[in-house]
């Protein structure tokens, strides 16, 4: 068992959407397939707007194509989150403390009474 | 693939062709993650086990799921001897290796007459890898390249809904349950 994904999954997400690297590369502004092959490779990390490009051609979060790079970030907050709540910084600690428990601070869904 | 906080079993089945090597990769038994076949004509033992060297070092798997031959299989000694130096590079690498023979496949699809058949009824499983199914083979045509990918998503998805019955069951019968399973 592990819970350690991938660093992406853009040559699944791309053999499900039935796409040619070349035809990803021209849809992203690439010149050739190659890029394409080295980001699925894990290669190399694509620029932000290559990211964003990729999200809305495969019509998926960019958390999700990208779950392993999205992991290790999370996990590397939460570390300095957790040394944040041993500082001194009071506010920050608070924060902190949110960010490691999201749900303790998310405020109560008011019930819908109206639809528009 | 929404599976930030739950655990998955990632497998890695290989199946040995006589022109080189189909593979399947699977993050638990739902997600296809890869698949495809791998050319070898020259040098073909050498540059299958590099190729498998490299996608255990890409994909970490948890687990590497070959065939078992069994002891009566009319396999070539090149496939059976490759099979092991497979499970060989598993175990350098600190990665558990299973074997599931045919018969283990053929019982997890009771309706399927074939490994065709089979293959079409993974096809429906796994929309995505539709277009690759191969049509059933007419004797006097060689085996298509394609249904060595399917032979290795059988052995990953079968691998799997075994290790998944395994865990399921209490630990008193998980011993004769295991043997029963071979």
């Amino acid at each position: 068992m592990t819970k350690d994904h991938l660093p992406n999954y853009l040559r699944t997400h791309r053999k499900r959407a039935r796409l040619h690297q070349r035809q990803v590369a021209h849809l992203v502004g690439a010149r050739s397939g190659a890029k394409i092959s080295r980001y699925e490779s894990y290669a190399r990390i694509p620029d932000l707007a290559t990211v964003f490009a990729l999200e809305i051609i495969y019509r998926t979060p960019a958390r999700i194509l990208f779950a392993g790079i999205f992991e290790k970030a999370r996990g590397l907050v939460h570390d300095r989150a957790e040394r944040a709540l041993r500082g001194n910084d009071a506010a920050l600690a608070s924060f902190a403390r949110q960010i490691l428990d999201p749900s303790a601070s998310r405020p109560a869904k008011k019930p819908r009474t109206t639809f528009s | 693939m929404s599976r930030f906080t739950t655990e998955f079993t990632r497998a890695l089945a290989v199946d040995i062709a006589s022109r080189g090597l189909g593979f399947a990769l699977l993050e638990g038994p739902l997600a296809l993650i890869d698949r495809g076949f791998y050319n070898a004509r020259a040098d073909r033992d050498e540059r299958c086990v590099t190729r498998l060297v490299w996608m255990l070092t890409k994909f970490k798997p948890d687990v590497l799921v070959i065939e078992d031959f069994g002891q009566k299989t009319r396999r070539p000694a090149r496939v059976k001897a490759l099979a092991e130096v497979f499970a060989a590079a598993a175990k350098e690498h600190g990665i558990a290796c299973h074997r599931i023979s045919r018969k283990t496949v053929k019982s997890r699809f009771p309706t399927c007459r074939d490994r065709y058949e089979i293959a079409r009824a993974l096809a429906e499983r796994f929309p995505e890898i539709k277009p690759l199914c191969p049509p059933a083979r007419k004797i006097w045509k060689s085996e298509d390249p394609r249904i060595n990918i399917f032979d290795a998503l059988s052995f990953a998805v079968t691998h799997l809904a075994l290790a998944k019955k395994r865990r399921k069951r209490p630990v008193a019968d998980n011993k004769a349950g295991t043997e029963q399973d071979r």
